[in-house]
């Protein structure tokens, strides 16, 4: 039974590359700069929020410079956050291909996943120069557990085809999803701490808030790992694993159940 | 009638497929919950096909006949695994490359080029695979000089040469075709039915819907006609056709 889905998968893997690539040939088609956004892009972003907020706030959220802190969060979040999104519509998109040819279904959710991971390590060069322009300066120094990062982005990036798979499927169903996801992932950035200190949610008594919040754990393990120099405790990751473990598995047997009935409502 | 199991390619065994037919989709959770309290959920069940059994030899030309609507398109579907039936069997030996109505598996912002590769990997061949088709398809769609339009530019007729070409070339055991030809004009036609006959003698299985009763007499050995979704006669393709001609 295992086997039979895993040679599916592995026979569909070119149609996932294909795919690929061409939301890449879409996505920068007729521009100018075409993939020089993808780094850009993050770059602007972040030069804006560093300039608001060195007025609006008065301490910097830790002992590195703000525009790194930022930097290092909002690179994960916006994978995050650009992933589930267009997952989430991945399958009613995909409609006049799943009326007419049969591929497994979950190809489109994971495929939008995998699009904007590569998006991300792309928008990743912006951050690697951010964190170069202070080394250079001085103000951090580089350390050699950057190379473990791999191990946050690969939780983030399952716990995010998990959800993935759960938005993708249950949209179908109920189209109210598209419209009140963009605002549960803006709550939940701002309940992320990207672009305030994680004293502010501890001070404020609302430490639950980040216990209950997987994309703290990452976040906070990316950043300990990339600019802190600190491996983070193997409590942290072992929590993390079963987070991811739990999403995805809850995703696949959910997609599973009502894969069939699909077809029916788009 | 041949019955020994190992020449069966396809098999349908009392199969029936019921949509919903409520008219409202339930694309809101308000609807939903509201339906749900009155109890009014999944109610009006269209039948689209019922009871169907029948069994697709290795090698065999099958067409499908019947008015709009019977069921055709439907059958198709259930073999290619893109519809499962609400009730019933299916059993498919073989991989399928199905051609259901047009432009399946194409975007059409892209060019016919970068849709040649999408197609097949939709079928789930490989990239290298397709790389020593890709000369063979073009030239067997004679589209040279349109490789690199978007495909939102062609005609329909050019759509279907580049779905047909893609579709055979890669020799599939079993090949859907549901009216595509249709709309290519009659070179086009004349060369698929020469192509249909090649891959006839290579042993892949057809299975046909058209509504050109002259292309079905042309090409299948055995017929289904089907009938607001239940079978009304199978066999032969003199003894199907000619009732059906006279229906
Ligand atoms: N997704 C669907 N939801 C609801 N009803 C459907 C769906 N697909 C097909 N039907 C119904 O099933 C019936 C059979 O449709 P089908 O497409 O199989 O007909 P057909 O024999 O291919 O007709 P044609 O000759 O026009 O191609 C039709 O009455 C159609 O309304
Ligand atoms: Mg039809």
């Amino acid at each position: 039974m295992l086997k039979a889905y895993w040679r599916d998968f592995v026979r569909f893997i070119p149609l996932l590359i294909e795919l690929t690539a061409r939301d890449f040939k879409l996505k920068y088609r007729r521009s100018f700069l075409g993939i020089v956004w993808s780094m850009l892009n993050p770059l602007l972003i972040m030069i804006v929020i560093t300039s608001m907020f060195s007025i609006l706030l008065k301490s910097p959220p830790s002992d590195m410079p703000f525009a790194v802190y930022y930097i290092t969060g909002s690179t994960l979040f916006s994978f995050f956050s650009e992933a589930t999104s267009s997952s989430m519509t991945s399958v009613i998109m995909n409609a006049s291909l799943i009326k007419k040819v049969y591929i497994p279904k979950y190809i489109f959710a994971l495929e939008k996943c995998a699009f904007s991971f590569i998006n991300m390590l792309l928008s990743s060069i912006a951050m690697l120069m951010v964190v170069a322009f202070y080394v250079i300066q001085g103000n951090i120094c580089p350390h050699i557990t950057m190379f473990l990062i791999f191990i946050p982005l690969f939780f983030t990036f399952i716990f995010t085809v998990g959800i993935g798979l759960i938005l993708s499927a249950l949209t179908v169903f109920f189209r109210d999803i598209m419209h009140i996801w963009n605002v549960i992932t803006t709550i939940w950035m701002y309940a992320t701490p990207i672009m305030y200190p994680v004293e502010l949610l501890r001070n404020h008594g609302l430490e639950w808030v980040i216990k209950l919040n997987p994309m703290f754990y990452f976040v906070d393990d990316f950043r300990n790992l990339m600019i802190n120099g600190i491996v983070p405790d193997m409590s942290h990751f072992l929590l993390s694993f079963i987070i991811c473990s739990v999403v995805l598995s809850g995703g696949l047997l959910l997609f599973k159940k009502v894969q069939d009935r699909f077809i029916l409502h788009i | 009638m041949n019955t020994s199991d190992e020449k069966m390619i396809v098999s349908l065994d009392n199969v029936s497929m019921h949509f919903n037919m409520s008219g409202e989709k339930l694309d809101s959770l308000k609807e939903y919950f509201i339906k749900l309290l009155k109890r009014q959920l999944f109610f009006k069940k269209y039948v689209a096909l019922e009871n169907i059994s029948f069994k697709i030899c290795k090698g065999d030309v099958f067409g499908i006949v019947g008015l709009n609507g019977s069921g055709k398109s439907t059958t198709l579907k259930i073999i290619s695994g893109i519809l499962k039936p609400t009730k019933g069997k299916v059993s498919v030996q073989g991989t399928i490359a199905p051609l259901i109505e047009l432009g399946a598996g194409f975007d059409l912002e892209l060019t016919a080029r970068e849709n040649i590769y999408l197609n097949g990997a939709v079928l789930g061949h490989s990239k290298k695979i397709m790389r020593e088709k890709f000369d063979d398809i073009v030239e067997f769609s004679e589209m040279q000089n349109f490789l690199d339009v978007p495909m939102k530019n062609y005609s329909s007729g050019m759509v279907a040469r580049i779905a047909f070409s893609v579709a055979t070339m890669v020799r599939p055991e079993i090949l859907i075709v549901d009216e595509i030809l249709a709309v290519g004009d009659f070179q086009f036609q004349e060369k698929c039915n020469k192509r249909i006959e090649e891959m006839m003698e290579g042993g892949t299985t057809i299975i046909l819907v058209s509504h050109s009763i002259e292309q079905i007499e042309a090409l299948c050995n055995k017929v289904m006609w089907l009938e607001k979704g239940k079978i009304r006669m199978i066999g032969g393709v003199d003894e199907v056709c000619s009732a059906y001609k006279n229906s």
